[in-house]
């Protein structure tokens, strides 16, 4: 007979085993492929031939791997505007405003659509003869801009972006401001503190753990963006929004160089953990864990 | 006297704040929505009233044969039966695994638990592009390019975020439980099937509906592995619109189809937003 400690662990494991299967397979042994294939040369048609680092030599002399990285970074600007307008949209919302579930349901619409069409839609809006934006900044006495052009187009994006997600994370902010314990403004208010007072001492401290993970997250998403400049610009015009993920999925799905695009995921595998570490690292000069 | 006077100030002051706040909270909503209505417009516009300005929001006459004209040039009916096919079978693997290796690591004793824990949420910072070309070769070598089994097939091996969504709810049911039908003879999986699963209902509702947009507005995976029109996603066979010349420039075709395809995220969300906003709040949340 089976002791049950025996019993357990059998149905343990056996309810554990898709998520083993895919943590060694999916995860923990494609990285290692992954590697392992970024010091080949692969095309699929032909076995893989080693070729040591001059997948890593190539990229670091290829100027549009420089000029892609470059663009991924540039993305990386609209992320104070990321966290500032969710987290207003958040306060706002905590204040408990009539229609609240009205006004979840709208902020939320963009980031349960596809990318895709949102991309399309916006694409349009930013038409330079016919598109709704110009022609609403031609009431206020603007010039038409040519917001898809190698000037603009990266902004334009990162304003996108930031229309699509804003819903989103102003929900995660809520919550967080949710969890704030009422007692501390109320005592604060007996204390004489004003609002502001209270929004700077009490709600901003209390809230830089969320504020933290978001911008973490936020990194790590912008230097991956793809989808976006994908549909609308095709990554141009002149590789304006060619990010090094355009740059990846091209060199592996486009040229069927796998050891290459596997050299160039690596590369990027490296400046994210890099740059989460850095945050991680910076962490304790700003984060307030109460 | 003075007291009352300074409370009635006070009184308006705070509605000032909240009439303040309604004005901003409705401006944005605005900002939100009209594109929406724009792109309803575009779509049942003709090509000349779209280049009117200024723009006219109801086109006259309205031209719905854009939306025919979508079916005409993209399979986009199977294109639609293929979405919710792979969104379908994706979020059923994901609730069934995920729930599975949650129970798992909240509710049995067993040795390695913590580890295997451990590593699958380590996952979580592993980004999608490193393992990109690695999973593209396993499933070109099992044959599977240009079938829809590399969507679906990840979705049954439990991921880091929805095993840790099933594990923080099912550490939260108490102990007597198990107990209580152990007692009774049950063994794990009978606990799992008959008392966890039915307690977990706002979880899987949460988890379901984030399982679906995520299927049905993925792009990658489906740019990836597909390659013949017949098998596309909406997603993709939107962006092929886009890349059919003349018609990448026929916008009210262009918007018809994208207002098709967000329909049923928009239905899902609207249906369950309660539980989608509480599963976005779970994953939002630290440890």
């Amino acid at each position: 007979m089976q002791t049950r400690a025996g019993r357990e662990t059998i149905a343990g494991y056996a309810f554990l085993m898709p998520a083993i299967i895919g943590l060694l397979v999916f995860s923990v042994g494609a990285i290692a492929a992954s590697l392992a294939a970024s010091f080949t040369d692969w095309s699929l048609i032909a076995a893989p031939k080693w070729v040591g680092l001059a997948n890593y030599r190539e990229a670091f002399h290829e100027p549009l791997f420089w000029k892609a990285l470059g663009n991924s970074f540039y993305f990386l600007i609209g992320l104070p505007l990321a966290v500032v307008v969710p987290f207003t949209l958040a306060f706002l919302f905590n204040t408990k405003p009539p229609f609240f579930r009205f006004y979840r349901t709208a902020y939320y619409l963009p980031s349960v659509s596809s990318t895709v069409a949102i991309a399309l839609l916006w694409a349009w809006m930013y038409n330079r003869q016919f598109g709704l934006i110009n022609y609403a900044l031609s009431q206020v006495g603007i010039a038409p801009i040519a917001w898809l052009s190698a000037t603009w187009a990266k902004l334009s994006i990162i304003l996108m972006s930031l229309w699509t997600g804003a819903g989103y994370t102003s929900i995660i902010y809520l919550a967080g401001l949710q969890g704030i314990p009422q007692e501390l403004y109320e005592t604060a208010s007996i204390d004489g503190a004003n609002a502001w007072q209270r929004l700077t001492r009490i709600t901003i401290p209390l809230m830089t753990p969320t504020i933290f993970m978001m911008v973490v997250l936020g990194c790590i998403g912008t230097l991956q963006v793809f989808s976006q400049p994908f549909v609308m610009t095709g990554g141009g015009p002149e590789y304006a929004t060619f990010t090094i993920f355009f740059y990846i999925y091209q060199a592996g799905f486009t040229f069927f160089r796998m050891g290459y695009a596997s050299s160039l995921a690596w590369v990027l595998f490296v400046i994210l953990m890099f740059f989460t570490i850095a945050q991680f690292r910076l962490e304790r000069r700003w984060v307030f864990y109460g | 006297m003075r007291l009352a006077s300074r409370t009635a100030t006070m009184s308006g002051q705070r509605l000032l704040a909240k009439a303040v706040v309604s004005l901003l909270l409705l401006a944005g909503a605005v900002t939100m929505i009209i594109p929406f209505v724009w792109m309803l417009s575009s779509s049942l516009s003709t090509l000349a009233n779209m280049q009117h300005i200024p723009p006219r929001w109801f086109a006259h006459p309205l031209k719905p044969e854009n939306y025919v004209e979508v079916f005409r040039h993209i399979p986009f009916f199977r294109m639609f039966l293929n979405s919710l096919e792979i969104t379908t079978l994706s979020t059923i693997g994901a609730l069934l695994s995920c729930s599975m290796a949650g129970f798992s690591v909240a509710r049995l004793r067993f040795q390695g638990r913590d580890l295997v824990f451990m590593v699958l949420l380590g996952t979580m910072m592993i980004p999608y592009v490193v393992v990109l070309v690695p999973q593209f070769i396993i499933f070109k070598t099992l044959h599977w390019v240009d079938t829809h089994l590399p969507l679906i097939v990840p979705a049954f091996l439990a991921g880091p975020f929805g095993t840790f969504l099933f594990r923080q709810f099912f550490r939260t049911l108490p102990p007597e439980l198990d107990d209580a039908a152990r007692i009774d003879g049950c063994g794990p999986f009978r606990i799992y099937a008959n008392i966890a699963l039915p307690l977990a209902k706002p979880v899987l509702a949460a988890m379901a509906v984030i399982s679906f947009q995520g299927s049905w507005n993925d792009f990658l995976a489906p740019l990836i592995y597909l390659y013949s029109p017949e098998k596309q996603t909406v997603a993709v066979g939107l962006a092929y619109l886009r890349q059919l010349p003349p018609l990448g420039t026929d916008w009210n075709i262009v918007m018809a189809a994208s207002l098709m395809s967000i329909i049923p995220t928009v239905i899902v969300f609207v249906a369950a937003q309660d539980y989608f906003v509480q599963g976005v709040v779970m994953s939002g949340i630290k440890g």
